[in-house]
């Protein structure tokens, strides 16, 4: 034991690139410092955590840009092959900045309207940033692991902030129980995966030529996915996400549905497209179930839904069973469009996210769809940007929900599996169901006269902020992909 | 009789069998959060089990069972700091008083 220990050290290289580790240590040093300085500041100084906590996430996506452009092709595995930094997992941790990043700029004025200590909010924010790019970026089953813990504990935290409100510990306590379960079944199922090929590297797994024992690494791989099921809410595992995306403060519930779904996504495209190719054909059978249930289930709910913020979460869950499908289809392109997908539902996602905030922070008001009677005539150019959001979320031509979801189904088209094109049909026929609950917001805001003289909206910086960039977001995806192309050349392997 | 991989692994299984059935019958949070930890023990007897059989050169399995305690520590932590939040607002920590919001 003692020699083996010597001879792992002597054969230890870290190989370490601090350059290419620049976004983490940006986001984990920013986290550390905002939690020193904040109880430090008094009154409107407290505003300076909120700017570095912005500042931070932009200098993060400029140090993702630069290293983009100046190593296109960048393949680097540091801290002892345990850290995979290659343009994959560098798109996805632009993907979650930018969740991040909307996040910050709608929250500042709606804290304050709640009246939540917004200290640790920006903290716990950058904590859960720094556990999704860890997510994006782990070599190695433990790294993966970690980061999930790390993002899963703050969010826990986060649902729960507003700490007076019955609703959001209801929220938090059963996302803490779900969550702890989960990770129950995912260490057990690492376990075995670990058992099976002696490695707990994603890419030795793969490349383990004599798997030691079958049933171990099919226990395995069958426990990983009931416990990233549960993290990216897929349909016999979603039981949690409607209350928890209900209880929460609605500036978290923005932040869950976009950067943790992505990253618990990224996990899922690490362990069964990478580490489980042995078992593809089996992965394949389980997950066209696991997408077309979550797609069914999650709009037949969603239409039932009398407030929007549930509405939403229900939603969040049927677009997860899209981006299933590009699991189910297996290959490069599949992973590439999975990851436009959640591009795409990011900032369209949050762009609705905001104007359901700016509903909300009235006196008097909630998340209610009687809540945005009479909000299209008195503000029709906020109405019109709700519209397009709407129409991206349902998925029509010149807007960005459109292209993911084409990218998707023409990955999954490609092909020419029977089954793969049944699954797309069923997409397209639920895409067409939702388009019913999207519009009703639409009808409800032009349509519905409000019961009671209507409440004027506050218009802050840091909300416009969001809606430009969330609005130019959804319409460049949508109407000129082609500026994106350069995600087309990055596939996962 | 000989020791073998097979057993501790059937040791494992029971506790997180005893564990899941506890997650999903107990009624008290504090409860819950106990059988989630065996989960998490039962996983730590999987991972140092399969060390000393599959890789009896290797420390892998040892050191992501350290990894999963540290974890279940700060779940703990986490965990409790809301049970307590929960009794001060709803005065009671079973569960069923907790459904305001319909599953």
């Amino acid at each position: 034991m003692q020699e083996s220990v010597k001879t792992i050290l002597e054969n230890f290289s870290l190989n370490i690139d601090l350059v290419t580790l620049m976004p983490e240590i940006i986001i984990c040093g920013m986290a550390l410092l905002t939690m020193i300085l904040e109880p430090f500041l008094k009154g409107d100084s407290r505003k300076v955590v909120m700017h570095l906590t912005w500042l931070s996430i932009v200098a993060a996506l400029i140090s993702i840009y630069s290293i983009w452009t100046s190593q296109p092709n960048l393949q680097s595995l540091q801290f002892a092959d345990a850290y995979r930094i290659d343009s994959y997992s560098l798109l996805f941790k632009a993907v979650f900045l930018i969740g991040s990043l909307l996040t910050v700029f709608i929250s500042s004025n709606f804290l304050k309207f709640k009246n939540v200590p917004d200290g640790e909010f920006y903290s716990l924010i950058l904590f859960a940033t720094f556990g999704m790019m860890n997510m994006a970026s782990a070599g190695d089953l433990i790294v993966l692991f970690i980061g999930l813990e790390i993002m899963s504990l703050c969010l826990y935290v986060l649902a729960g902030i507003l700490r007076r409100s019955v609703y959001a510990n209801e929220a938090s306590l059963k996302y803490f129980l779900m969550g702890a379960f989960a990770s129950g079944f995912l260490m057990f199922g690492i376990a075995f995966i670990y058992g099976a090929t002696g490695t707990t590297s994603i890419v030795d797994v793969i490349q383990s030529s004599e798997i030691l024992s079958n049933t171990y690494l099919i226990i395995g791989a069958a426990m990983v996915m009931i416990g990233l099921g549960f993290k990216v809410g897929a349909v016999p595992f979603h039981m949690w996400i409607p209350d928890v995306y209900t209880g929460s403060i609605t500036n978290v519930t923005a932040f869950m549905s976009a950067g943790p779904k992505a990253a618990a996504f990224a996990a899922f495209f690490q362990v069964f497209i990478v580490a489980l190719r042995p078992l593809q054909s089996e992965i394949e059978v389980v997950l066209w179930i696991l997408s077309a249930l979550t797609m069914t289930l999650g709009n037949i709910l969603a239409i039932t839904q009398n407030d929007v913020k549930r509405m939403l979460a229900y939603s969040s869950i049927s677009h997860a069973g899209y981006v299933l499908i590009a699991l189910v289809a297996f290959t490069p392109a599949a992973t590439t469009a999975g990851l436009y997908y959640l591009l795409c539902y990011t900032v369209m996602n949050i762009g609705a996210f905001t104007v359901l905030i700016m509903v909300e922070a009235r006196e008097n008001s909630d998340t209610n769809f009687s809540s945005f009677a009479g909000m299209g005539r008195r503000y029709p150019f906020l109405g019109i940007l709700l519209t397009i959001f709407m129409i991206s979320l349902a998925g029509f031509p010149p807007t960005a929900g459109f292209m993911g979801k084409f990218l998707v189904f023409k990955s999954a088209i490609d092909t020419g599996s029977t089954s793969l094109i049944v699954l797309v049909v069923l997409a397209v026929v639920n895409s067409l169901v939702s388009v019913y609950y999207y519009l009703r917001v639409v009808v409800v805001m032009f349509m519905v006269e409000p019961e009671l003289e209507y409440r004027p909206i506050n218009f802050a910086t840091g909300i416009i902020a969001a809606l430009v960039i969330s609005m130019g977001g959804t319409l460049l995806l949508g109407i000129y992909p082609q500026i994106f192309a350069f995600f087309l050349n990055t596939a996962l392997i | 009789m000989q020791v073998e991989l097979i057993h501790f692994l059937c040791l494992a299984a029971i506790l997180f069998g005893i564990g899941l059935y506890g997650v999903l019958t107990r009624r008290n949070a504090i409860g819950i959060l106990m059988c989630v930890e065996l989960m998490f023990n039962a996983v730590n007897i999987n991972f140092i089990s399969f060390a000393k059989f599959i890789t009896p050169d290797k420390i892998i399995g040892q050191v992501f069972a350290v990894f999963v305690i540290v974890i279940a520590a700060a779940e703990a932590t986490v965990g409790l700091a809301i049970v307590i939040l929960i009794y001060r607002n709803f005065k009671d920590v079973f569960i069923d008083k907790m459904n305001i919001m319909k599953w």
